[in-house]
């Protein structure tokens, strides 16, 4: 036969081991995969948008991290406008007794990212009025909007109770919402209202008033010295002047602003029918410490400190109280206020205690902030409200002071960083779109060639297999997420500080980066390759990927919004992903709004790996080898 | 010589089943070094044999040894397979690769070093007659080239056993003719043990020094050709009369014979045709025709087949 000039030669070498060709296997996955150029697009793309938001906080666009000050001062376009989710009436009548909710869609029509603290102020604390986030989070991107719910509990007794809430208001021109023009005593009426506060959590903002329209109702909540003035509560304040606010703001002061577009009112309830109870005999003291002297703690910011509370029963009957403790100015989301080793009431969710005629109890209080900014003083009060005779007697003290001695909120960098890249939803959508391009065929085209019996021939397993399959995906999406999201954390430590004590101080939040994308780079690497175990064809494969990962939130949303489930949002893998991410990066999460707690998205990621990867054994164990 | 050392493969009630279907029904092999044909129908187990032997599949019971390992031994699998070559019968190249990144990549994953797996891709790929096309990607190739390019992968990492399934299919008879060749140059010069799994009966009468057949699973014969071909000849006989009376005239002298359209087929011996003129005269019964012959493979194939099942090949 006539066989070419280069003969057949035998190998004389040494054969390399397992690790060696597994890893040859892996090579050549992972430089076959980025030579494709549908992922060297999506790649480049990807990286260039992480540049260009790098180029935006090198120009200033963005502080990551800040002083203090900077919590509440510097300019940001951040616009809310509050509307409405249905039609219902604004205005409605009420009895005592009813519980009654609204519901309003918060939009950002600003050009910068801003926070909203939400809450419902009652006219006093018999009334029960809360604020629930129902979908999304308090982070606001441009264009992005999330439905509030207020729910208001209208006490059952108004007892004794003569409070007049009624507060100067600015329509813009028209009549004043709040005057009915009769001149009638409202004695015995009260009023509430809704406020939604653009906060500064760490990027600063401020708010444009020149685009105020007659539509739009405003009041001051905080100005400058607002930790020395709650204004609000007090109309006939200096402090309390809507023109005054106007100007001030463009030097910085933090301005409530509620933006109309059906109504110039927005939820005033008019009580009627009051009926006075008889206040009953029952009596009681409160004192924080003894003889009537303040007792200060000094703490750092995040830390807690405890104090004494004696509560004694000064009438002549039995009675039941329910203890309630604030901290001024801060909601309970900043701080957590508690009187320790008490029984919880199922109903109210607050810590009551039994007392008999003249009996008298010690307790301990204890006051944590869960992550505070302002180096300063606040009092602490505490509430007790006797409930125990069909009627209310109420007793609050403030002799509790509790100094902030360094000053810890400001420094939101996690937060930052956070929302750079998990927060953010195109970081998100381009691992989506390069695990589509990148995943869809590492399998599937194995098996369409049929070029997987020839890789099972050689000395190698499937697991190997399987496993250099995984890491030359996993690697991939490495590339655009953890090498900009180590840019990202880079540039949050180069413009928030150059001390190297900062660095140390963050490096956990590197440490959450990595561990976050490995957690989700294994879901989507899983999910991936099951996926491309399926199918035959690597753009069915894709199609797949892109689907489950991208239509996941749509459907969450869709079927969320059709029924008003908690669960139905963990159909959506983002934020299955958001949900667990904030708690790792150590940023508020509320589980009450999202109706769950992190460890349910974290359940369903993990069944979802699992059932990938049952997947995935399967199949291989439908291919002929080892 | 020890068993193991004589042989390349032996196996012992080797079986495999998938629930009620026996794929392999207590096989019992003895192969030998050198080229082997490994035959049988579609569905007989052809298939499933290579694979279990390759390690790739499970047995069911019975035990195995390939070049010393015994099957199903820890680690069997790997050794087995870095020692084999392995040409699939389906298409099973990387379309956007080159052939001579394929090759190169299959030497890689059999443990050769990146240097020499390159050298030996270069090589082996001249070898098998793929010249300057070997930077072309697969996917522009033709089925032959293909089928060159699979059994280039089969040897770059010189293996000392080769399963080759059905490697000239799809091939016009230059090409096949070509590959032939290789194979026969593969085994006859360089010393490599053959398993050559085709339907091609001539192909294997051809290449090979022993032949295994199965059928449904179960091992029909095994031996060298020369014993199976070689131990009987045949002679053909066409008459011109009543076949019937003929027949019977060759039952009563006591010949086995088979009818194979026009021609009785019997086994040759010195001096039978003249006793079978000596019976027929008279009788009104001319022969017309009678030469002798050597079995092909063919004859022994559908004889041992057709034995298996019965007379229904």
């Amino acid at each position: 036969m006539a066989l070419s000039t280069h003969d057949y030669r035998p190998y004389k070498g040494s054969y390399k081991g397992l690790g060696y060709r597994t890893f040859r296997m892996f090579r050549s996955n992972f430089i076959s995969t980025i030579k494709n150029p549908a992922v060297i697009v999506v790649m480049s793309i990807s990286f260039l948008f992480a540049f260009f938001y790098l180029m935006g906080l090198g120009l200033g666009g963005t502080t990551l991290s800040s002083s203090p000050e900077d919590d509440f001062l510097g300019q940001a376009d951040v616009r809310l406008k509050v509307t409405p989710v249905d039609d219902g009436p604004l205005m409605r009548e009420v009895q005592l007794g009813d519980q009654i909710s609204f519901e309003f869609r918060v939009r950002n029509t600003g050009k910068e990212t801003g926070n909203v603290l939400t809450y419902g102020e009652a006219p006093n604390d018999r009334w029960s009025v809360s604020t629930t986030i129902l979908n999304g989070d308090a982070v606001l991107r441009p264009g992005e909007e999330i439905d509030v719910r207020m729910d208001i509990s209208i006490p059952h007794h108004i007892g004794d109770f003569t409070y007049i809430e009624e507060m100067d208001q600015w329509d813009g021109g028209g009549k004043e919402p709040y005057d009915d023009g009769t001149g009638a005593d409202r004695s015995g009426d009260s009023t509430t209202y809704i406020d939604i506060y653009p906060q500064n959590r760490g990027i600063s903002h401020t708010f444009d008033l020149f685009n105020v329209t007659r539509d739009v109702m405003f009041y001051a909540g905080f100005v400058d010295d607002y930790m020395k003035n709650d204004i609000s509560m007090d109309p006939s304040s200096e402090h309390f002047n809507p023109y005054w606010l106007a100007n001030d703001i463009r030097t910085g002061s933090i301005t409530t602003l509620i933006s109309l577009e059906k109504s110039e009112y927005l939820s005033i309830l008019e009580v009627e029918n009051v009926t006075v109870f008889d206040p009953g005999s029952g009596s009681f003291s409160l004192e924080i410490g003894s003889n009537g002297k303040d007792v200060e703690r000094s703490i750092k910011g995040g830390g807690s400190a405890e104090f004494p509370l004696t509560v004694e029963n000064t009438g002549d009957m039995d009675i039941l109280i329910v203890l309630d403790c604030y901290v001024t100015m801060y909601s309970d989301r900043d701080w957590e206020c508690t009187v320790l080793d008490l029984p919880v009431d199922p109903f109210m969710g607050k810590p009551y205690i039994q007392l008999g005629a003249g009996e008298k109890r010690d307790l301990t209080l204890k006051v944590r902030s869960s992550n505070h900014s302002i180096e300063r003083s606040f009092n602490i009060i505490v509430v007790g409200t006797e409930i125990g005779n069909g009627s209310y007697h109420h007793s609050s003290i403030s002799n509790g002071i509790v100094t902030v001695n360094e000053a810890r909120t400001t420094d939101s960098t996690n937060k930052e960083i956070f929302n750079m890249t998990w927060g953010s939803y195109e970081r998100y959508f381009w691992i989506i779109f390069l695990a589509s391009v990148a995943g869809a065929g590492l399998i599937s085209n194995d098996i369409r060639y049929n070029s997987i019996s020839l890789y099972l021939s050689r000395p190698i397993t499937k697991v190997h297999y399987v496993l250099s399959k995984f890491v030359s995906l996993f690697t991939v999406l490495s590339l655009i997420t953890v090498i900009p999201a180590v840019l990202f954390f880079t540039a949050g430590m180069a413009f928030g500080s150059a001390k190297f004590s900062f660095v140390l101080e963050h490096l956990w939040i590197l440490g959450a980066l990595f561990l976050s994308y490995f957690f989700a780079l294994t879901v989507f690497t899983s999910i991936c390759l099951a996926l491309s175990s399926l199918m035959k064809r690597g753009i069915y494969a894709g199609a797949a990927i892109f689907s489950i990962f991208a239509f996941s939130s749509t459907i969450s949303w869709v079927l969320h919004g059709l029924f008003k489930k908690d669960y139905l949002k963990l159909i959506s893998i983002h934020d299955n992903f958001v949900v667990i991410f904030k708690v790792l990066f150590d940023i508020d999460f509320n589980a009450r709004a999202y109706g769950y707690d992190w460890y349910s998205p974290a359940a369903v990621l993990l069944c979802l790996t699992l059932a990938s990867w049952a997947i995935i054994i399967y199949r291989m164990k439908k291919v002929e080898g080892a | 010589m020890s068993k193991k050392g004589r042989f390349v493969i032996t196996s012992n009630r080797l079986t495999k089943s998938y629930g009620s279907l026996m794929a392999l029904d207590s096989i019992d092999l003895e192969i030998p070094h050198g080229s082997v044909g490994l035959l049988g129908p579609n569905g007989a187990g052809k298939s499933t044999l290579i694979k279990s032997l390759l390690g790739l599949l499970e047995t069911t019971s019975g035990e195995a040894s390939v070049l010393g390992h015994t099957l199903g031994s820890k680690d069997s699998g790997l050794d087995i397979r870095r020692r084999i070559g392995y040409m699939p019968e389906s298409d099973c190249l990387i379309p956007h690769m080159t052939a001579v990144g394929f090759v190169k990549y299959m030497g890689e994953i059999s443990g050769l070093p990146p240097m020499v797996a390159m050298q030996r891709a270069h090589e082996v790929l001249h070898y098998v007659g793929i010249g300057d096309e070997r930077y072309r990607k697969l996917k522009t190739y033709s089925t032959g080239m293909k089928q060159k390019v699979k059994l280039a992968q089969a040897i770059v990492h010189d293996p000392e056993l080769v399963m080759l399934d059905e490697p000239t299919n799809g091939m016009d008879p230059t090409g096949r003719k070509e590959m032939l060749d290789l194979i026969l140059d593969v085994s006859r010069n360089h010393g490599k043990s053959i398993i050559f799994s085709s339907h091609l009966l001539p192909d294997v009468e051809y290449l090979c020094d022993h032949v295994v057949i199965i059928d449904q699973g179960k091992l029909i014969t095994q031996g060298d050709m020369k014993d199976l071909i070689g131990s009987i000849d045949i002679m053909e006989v066409r008459i011109k009369g009543d076949e019937a009376k003929f027949a019977s005239i060759l039952g009563n002298m006591g010949l086995n014979f088979e009818k194979k359209g026009p021609f009785f087929v019997l086994k040759s011996e010195d001096g039978i045709l003249n006793d079978i003129y000596g019976e027929i005269r008279g009788k009104d019964i001319q022969i017309r025709h009678a030469s002798r012959s050597k079995r092909t493979l063919e004859d022994i194939f559908i004889k041992n087949v057709g034995d298996h099942r019965g007379g229904a090949v």
